[in-house]
């Protein structure tokens, strides 16, 4: 039996959890919010309607993300990548010049993958100064034997949970 | 149509259990003992928020938010309006069953004051005794639920000292969330901000130790006062991530207190338009919003970093009494007394 074959049984006890809700607001109302009974009742028929409602919506579990900003201000974002070049189509000798933004580590690893995102080329980006900048600018080179073609070039952190990833062409020189 | 409006904290109310000497909030300056909201002008805000704003989240503080009547029901409102929840409290007010019911509706954030391993530090910091342990139990009983809080530690010259011990304390309860709040002056804490403010050189020490603890220990460590980059240069520290101020207002947590009345955030004491009285695209587009990213402060005009740091943290500029064209106050505190 699959999701939605409970989905009308989900919205029948939304529906009536509901009609529960409602008779438990109009008896705290009534009591002038003076019940500790009642708003005990409250209480637990409301989380029972949100986990039902949550089910609705999304699945299986409450609407709730891990991801929860308790910052009070905007985050800075770290380990960005830019590429700088203005194109991304390079001769077999060239260099790519990246900039890594707000380093949060000392290696980092450009890759090389071709369209069935085999990686055929990968090699190390290391912050050799001490005190990272806040921007700091690499020349990429690559293997010289790669054949010309098209590629994808991706940058990670060495934890690889920073990626980005961006189309490159390489050609004869 | 309602405003997109991401983050919002409301203040709930602005009665609070503890005494904090660092508090932040704004009414602790002017003197005024604010009167405590009943449950039916905390929820008729609440409502009205909802009603003008489109919120993913909404982080209920105060004053502490527990104080505030029938607190429970509050949040069950906001989460059935399908808002993510999040609660700032000193873990103090409330029994550890208050804080279940909440969990129970789907609360997950919640922060939680350990300003030190020692509680003799962290009770002399809130002037109440046993305010500690009784943080610690909370944070105990959250954790029995399933939820592990962040820890919030707000850096002062009592507890700037062995800070390394206290993340280490803080990571041996099982929390890897932690906030790290430099004492931001303000509130109850501009009355003798000598009296809390580290010198530069300690807080910077403090820091690098924090920092390498976390990495050490592989934590989730934000510092999340906004701090300018001549005091605390975020590349000192990448072990902490550091947060700045935006002047876009959709990535900011405006702040919405009881009465309706709107804030750029919860350090400042300036009022944006109250949400009763005005629409909600008049509050966004105030000329008072817009002020914060117009006026750079003269003394950080020619920085290479300003477009990053934005003066730190001008909140406490406006509650020092001081124009939008001076810097967070802690720059010239440690350039004129070569607090070093």
């Amino acid at each position: 039996m699959n999701k939605e074959h409970f989905l009308p049984f989900v919205a029948l006890a939304i529906a009536l959890v509901g009609i529960a809700f409602a008779i438990a607001s109009i008896a705290v109302f009534l009591s002038r919010g003076k019940s500790a009974y009642c708003i005990n009742k409250k209480m637990k028929i409301g989380a029972c309607l949100i986990m039902l409602t949550s089910l609705m919506s999304c699945g299986n579990k409450p609407n709730i993300t891990d991801d929860f900003q308790e910052t009070c201000y905007e985050p800075i974002e770290t380990d960005v990548f830019e590429i700088v070049n203005d194109t991304i189509s390079i001769a077999k000798n060239d260099t790519i010049k990246i900039i890594i933004y707000e380093p949060t580590q000392k290696e980092y690893i450009y890759k090389i993958t071709n369209q069935e995102n085999s990686i055929i080329f990968q090699n190390k980006i290391s912050l050799t100064n001490s005190e990272p900048n806040y921007k700091n600018e690499f020349d990429l080179s690559f293997d010289k034997k790669l054949i010309p073609g098209e590629y994808n070039l991706i940058l990670t952190n060495s934890d690889e949970d920073r990626i980005f990833s961006s189309q490159l062409i390489i050609f004869e020189n | 149509m309602k405003v997109l409006l991401p983050f919002v904290s409301y203040e709930v109310t602005m009665t609070c259990n503890l005494k904090c000497r660092f508090c932040y909030n704004h009414y602790k300056n002017t003197g005024e003992i604010p009167k405590k909201p009943t449950y039916r002008q905390i929820d008729k805000t609440l409502r009205q928020i909802f009603k003008v704003f489109d919120i993913s989240q909404i982080t209920f503080t105060g004053g502490e938010p527990f104080t505030a009547e029938r607190f429970g029901e509050l949040v069950l409102t906001a989460r059935l309006k399908g808002a993510n929840v999040g609660i700032i409290s000193n873990g103090n007010f409330a029994k550890a069953e208050d804080y279940i019911q909440i969990v129970k509706l789907g609360v997950k954030s919640f922060e939680l004051p350990i300003h030190s391993y020692k509680s003799e530090i962290h009770d002399f910091m809130t002037r109440i005794e046993g305010s500690h342990q009784k943080s610690l139990s909370i944070i105990s009983e959250l954790q029995k639920n399933g939820i592990t809080p962040t820890a919030v530690v707000v850096l002062t010259k009592y507890n700037c000292e062995n800070c390394d011990e206290t993340i280490r304390f803080i990571a041996s309860k099982g929390i890897n969330r932690i906030m790290i709040n430099r004492y931001n002056i303000g509130g109850e804490g501009i009355k003798n901000p000598s009296e809390l403010l580290p010198t530069k050189i300690q807080l910077q020490q403090a820091f690098k130790q924090i920092s390498d603890e976390a990495q050490n220990l592989k934590l989730n460590i934000t510092s999340n006062v906004c701090t300018p980059i001549c005091v605390l240069n975020p590349k000192d520290y990448l072990g902490i991530r550091f947060s700045s101020c935006s002047f876009d207002i959709s990535k900011r947590p405006i702040t919405i207190d009881y009465l309706g009345n709107v804030r750029f955030c919860n350090h400042s004491p300036e009022i944006l338009g109250n949400i009763f009285e005005n629409s909600a695209e008049e509050i966004i587009k105030s000329p008072l919003g817009k002020k914060w990213a117009e006026i750079i402060p003269d003394y950080c005009k020619d920085c290479k970093d300003y477009s990053k740091c934005k003066a730190g943290c001008r909140a406490s500029t406006q509650q020092c009494g001081l124009p939008l064209s001076e810097p967070d106050p802690i720059v010239k505190i440690y350039k004129n007394t070569n607090n070093e």
